[in-house]
């Protein structure tokens, strides 16, 4: 991938001034909401901080907290874990919708639509509806299981392992960021592309296969990339069900940092917050690497 | 297209008003009634009158309305052209936030109420923000109402008072369904076997989900019955234990699970404070564990939540086995005065307003709704005719003796994320029997520890 | 000229497809319509079972009575929609200009601006309230709407680059390089030739951001403290508090809360559809 710069042309040059302005706003909005966190975060994460008076070095002794307790250890195995089940499953899942949404069967808009909404519904409710769901004396779940083997219980969120999946089936479906970035992407293919191919004779799979799948690339990268790190950043589907338990089974870095807020570890918390950011960073990273993002797939 | 966009938008707009147009002629009164709606209209017409805006979570749906509200109207009339309190409704989870931030940039409401201990001494008492309330209290009066033990937690090393020290306590027990349990005797005055014989085979609605509210209070019974326990806990009123690992901890989390295996508990997994409430109201368990507040739910007014033939008359109110009842003592009190006042008017405002919610009629009223106990202060006459007609306050009152020993509650004595959260996670892992007793003793011990700056 | 096993695996595709968008629909619709029912049923019925019908309409009723005599939706309506379309549409618009040149002009710093502006999704929520509410309250905003409106602007700025820097660069460079010839500026370029032409992409970052704010609640409950800033979301957390457990009431407020959202999205929808269909047919 070893590309020579070439020297910026007459042509090029001429247009910085219009290239800055462009950016200015964007650089304004960062320069405001996150500069200042980020540097906070950075600093504080050495030091011992109750967030409101004046934190006193403390070295790398968060860092070294996080990494000898045992609930962090969890949490990155669960995050490695739910990492891995994002970028197959859940893309997986909203990728296949995109695609079969982009051959536009009927009802595809209605579709499009409503997989909006599972997004729209405020997050207290859904802990609501998820205990419905997995509650073993009257929810859904085992409702359905006890059809078939009458004798089954179990209590999704409150039994190890299978907390884990419990939390894992809240998110795993609703992948409408996924289907609609892929489905964007998709809709932008010069329909002369999906003509020829049809010319030499492909079939829809193939079509599917060798042409939409390749140039969507970009699109599949930022979904992976997304999902991700959403699943860094999730919080309300763990603390408002099981709140990283049995014991700490479910646990997940975003718990762990609140719970030290609540403790007014602010120090401690934004540790765990710089490690949340570096995972996302190897994670942007690699995707990149991987994705080849930034090329048109066009090209 | 945009064209359609517009028309869309109007659309909605319309559609939206229209849904609160149908109901607009009450909608305007409505907003009346709730403070948070009053405007400023009144105030306009008296240049003389002080406004005090006052942003709490004590209104609207929030448990602690029911009084509030009212109070503040009276208040509000007998201070009618002098001053004025208006409240503005804060959403509970981002208040002890909004103070921190306000508190940064100076700009602290005069009076505060509502947020956690942890909050004050972060915040209030190292700024110096808060305001030394020692000689308006003296002048005032109100030291005579409060705690002693109170009174000494909030005064700081340099003599000065912060905020208004206790005077109201509610002291937690239980209520038991008297339609599908009678005992023979105060439950006060059994042991913990004996209460236990008693309920034969009867639910308790525990919970395991939040903070474990219902269970949290039971475990806390247990450790004050056993040996070392009450002093224990005790001990650490007004403070945090991290040290777990003791026989009268392990001692009574092991009977807890006893007891939770012969009062119905593997039904109770996954059960948050709603599920237990709701277990109650529907006659499906006899005993629940609970603080005062939720008397006015066992009134008329509550009845809509009964179901299955449930009657909030039969149920009765007592404290738990060995004569326990719970209640922190050393602890800050409930309303806070800080130094930010922008003019005298306003400190003079919020003092009034004190005096006025802290006067023998107002005190009365708040125990009556709240269900709680004025340590020092003498019953009126009309208080006690209208306890009369208030069975649970009154058993609760009645109940309450000399012999109770009063203990705070183990969550209060734990670092708040270890109450908040750790203890249910144990709890579940617990009576599923995936932990033992002693196992989750030392869990509590060093998640505690962790907690440690 | 179909063959018959073309013809089976056709059919074959199909009823996957349609399986697919069921379950996609199933999942779905099911909560909102649970909750819609639940806002009928009372307390224990909610409780006591997930999937019964409710016993009597009036109870609903009675709730929404009680909501819309309590509090004032129309105001939270009005407040959510303008802070939520100025917000979205502004932030749209800058995102736009910088995932423009991010995605066609090369510059100095192109690499690293774009990675600043990606790692802005990699900041945990929590780290990042303290300083905003800072920012926000030493530019003397608290309680205004506009100062949620700022908040939001910085909602969504790593997926909307990703997305509108995808858009972009699927617009063939040649029809820049042709414009320009014609003598259109740099502003006129982006503007009349790309702009349009990327409203896929900027309808997808949009609904994305304007739903995100629409039901954005912690910075909103944090910086406004007075009813006349109040938006639906803030309003939907007094019921959801410790102690009070209305469930009743919490379903009808949330019905009240998310259908408005739910059906602007839905138009939108529709109006973006058309306006990319016709946009197409003149590519």
């Amino acid at each position: 991938m070893a590309k020579v710069k070439q020297p910026y042309g007459k042509v090029e040059k001429r247009y910085f001034k219009w290239i800055y302005l462009f950016l200015l706003p964007t650089v304004v909005i960062f320069a405001m909401f996150y500069v200042q966190p980020i540097w906070t975060m950075l600093w504080t994460s050495f030091t011992k901080w109750d967030g409101f008076n004046d934190p006193t070095f403390n070295g790398v002794s968060n860092y070294v907290r996080v990494f000898t307790n045992s609930a962090a250890a969890i949490s990155l195995k669960n995050l490695l874990y739910w990492s891995i089940i994002a970028m197959t499953l859940h893309v997986g899942f909203g990728v296949l919708v995109a695609f079969v949404l982009y051959h536009h069967p009927k009802g595809w808009k209605f579709t499009r639509a409503v997989f909006m909404i599972p997004n729209v519904i405020s997050a207290a409710a859904w802990a609501l509806i998820y205990r419905f769901i997995f509650d073993d004396n009257v929810g859904l779940l085992n409702g359905a299981i006890r059809k078939i083997f009458p004798n089954f219980h179990l209590q999704w969120f409150y039994t190890s392992p299978a907390a884990f999946w419990a939390v894992t089936f809240t998110w795993l479906f609703y992948a409408v960021i996924v289907t609609l970035v892929v489905l964007q992407d998709l809709m932008a293919i010069p329909t002369e592309l999906d003509e020829a191919a049809h010319l030499d004779g492909c079939t829809g799979w193939q079509m599917t296969r060798y042409i939409h799948l390749p140039l969507c690339r970009n699109a599949v990268g930022t979904a992976i990339l997304c999902s991700i790190t959403s699943r860094i950043s999730m919080y309300e589907c763990i603390a408002l069900t099981t709140a990283g338990g049995p014991g700490d089974d479910t646990m997940s870095l975003s718990v762990l940092l609140v719970r030290a807020i609540t403790d007014y570890n602010y120090g401690y918390a934004n540790a765990i917050g710089v490690i949340m950011f570096i995972f996302g960073l190897i994670i942007l990273a690699v995707v990149n690497k991987v994705f080849r993002m930034g090329e048109s797939s066009l090209s | 297209m945009k064209k359609r966009i517009l028309v869309c938008l109007t659309l909605v707009a319309l559609a939206a008003s229209l849904a609160s147009c149908g109901n607009s002629s009450s909608s305007t009164s409505g907003s009346d009634n709730t403070a948070s709606g009053s405007t400023d209209s009144s105030s306009a017409a008296s240049g003389e009158e002080v406004v005090l805006t006052l942003p709490t979570y004590y209104c609207g749906e929030n448990v602690g309305a029911t009084y509030f509200e009212p109070a503040v109207e009276r208040f509000n009339e007998k201070y009618d052209g002098q001053y004025e309190i208006q409240l503005e409704e804060v959403v509970e989870a981002s208040y002890s936030d909004k103070m921190s931030t306000l508190a940064q940039s100076g700009k602290l409401p005069v009076l505060i109420s509502g947020t956690t201990a942890d909050w004050i001494d972060t915040v209030l008492i190292p700024q110096k923000l808060y305001y030394d309330t020692k000689d308006w209290l003296n002048e005032s009066g109100i030291i005579d109402l409060c705690l002693d033990s109170s009174v000494d937690y909030s005064t700081q090393e340099d003599g000065s008072v912060v905020g208004v020290p206790i005077v109201t306590v509610s002291t937690t027990g239980l209520y038991y369904n008297g339609a599908n349990y009678s005992p023979d005797k105060n439950i006060a005055d059994m042991s913990v076997d004996e209460f236990i014989e008693s309920l034969d085979g009867q639910n308790i609605a525990w919970q395991t989900v939040d903070n474990a509210w219902t269970t949290m209070l039971f475990l806390t019974a247990l450790v004050a019955n056993e040996e070392g326990g009450t002093e224990w806990l005790q001990e650490y009123d007004g403070s945090k234990c991290y040290d777990y690992n003791t026989e009268w901890m392990i001692s009574a989390v092991t009977k807890l699970v006893d007891i939770w295996n012969k009062t119905g508990g593997s039904a109770y997994i996954g059960k948050a404070y709603a599920d237990a409430a709701n277990d109650f109201m529907s006659g499906n368990s006899a005993v629940i564990c609970n603080g005062t507040w939720m008397n006015s739910e066992f009134s008329e007014s509550g009845s809509a939540n009964w179901s299955n033939g449930f009657d909030g008359a039969n149920v009765h109110a007592d404290y738990y086995p060995g004569n326990i009842a719970m209640c922190n003592t050393k602890a800050y009190g409930r309303w806070f005065l800080t130094n930010n006042y922008s003019s005298e008017g306003e400190l003079e405002a919020a003092k009034a307003f004190m005096e006025f919610i802290y006067s023998p009629e107002e005190l009365e009223q708040f125990a009556l709704t709240e269900g709680c106990q004025i340590p020092n202060l003498e019953s009126s006459e009309d208080y006690l005719a209208s306890l009369d007609e208030n069975q649970l306050l009154k058993e609760q009152t009645e109940k309450l003796t000399d012999e109770t020993v009063l203990v705070p509650t183990i969550a209060s004595i734990m670092p708040d994320s270890v109450a908040n959260s750790v203890l249910a996670n144990e709890l579940t892992q617990l009576v599923n029997g995936a932990i033992t007793p002693e196992e989750f003793c030392d869990t509590l011990t060093v998640k505690s520890e962790e907690t440690k700056a | 000229m179909v063959t018959g096993k073309k013809d089976f695996r056709w059919v074959l595709t199909r009823i996957m497809m349609y399986i697919v968008m069921i379950f996609t629909v199933v999942v779905s619709i099911f909560p909102i319509i649970w909750v819609v029912i639940s806002s009928f049923k009372t307390n224990a019925e909610i409780l006591g079972g997930a999937f019964t019908v409710p016993s009597s309409f009036s109870v609903g009723a009675e709730a929404y009575r009680y909501l819309f005599e309590q509090y004032n939706f129309l105001l939270y309506f009005f407040n959510s929609l303008l802070i939520s379309v100025v917000s979205t549409a502004v932030s749209l618009l800058f995102y736009a200009m910088g995932g423009y040149v991010l995605a066609k002009y090369r510059f100095p710093g192109r690499g690293i601006l774009f990675a600043l502006f990606t790692i802005t999704m990699l900041v945990p929520g929590h780290s990042k309230a303290q300083p905003i509410m800072q920012l926000i309250v030493n530019f003397n905003l608290y309680d205004t709407k506009t100062g949620v409106t700022l908040v939001y602007l910085s909602s969504g700025m790593a997926m909307s680059m990703f997305l509108l820097r995808g858009t972009f660069l699927s617009i063939p460079k040649e029809l820049d390089e042709s414009a320009m010839l014609d003598g259109a500026g740099f502003f006129r370029t982006f503007w009349s030739i790309n702009f349009p032409l990327a409203k896929s992409g900027l309808a997808t970052a949009g609904i994305l951001m304007f739903l995100g704010n629409w039901n954005e609640y912690f910075y909103a409950a944090l910086l406004t403290s007075s009813e006349k800033n109040r938006t639906l979301p803030v309003a939907l957390q007094f019921f959801n508090q410790s102690f009070s457990y209305d469930y009743t009431k919490m379903f009808a407020a949330l019905t009240i809360v998310v259908l408005p959202g739910i059906l602007l999205y839905m138009c939108a929808q529709e109006q973006v559809q058309q306006s990319v269909a016709t946009s197409g047919m003149k590519n």
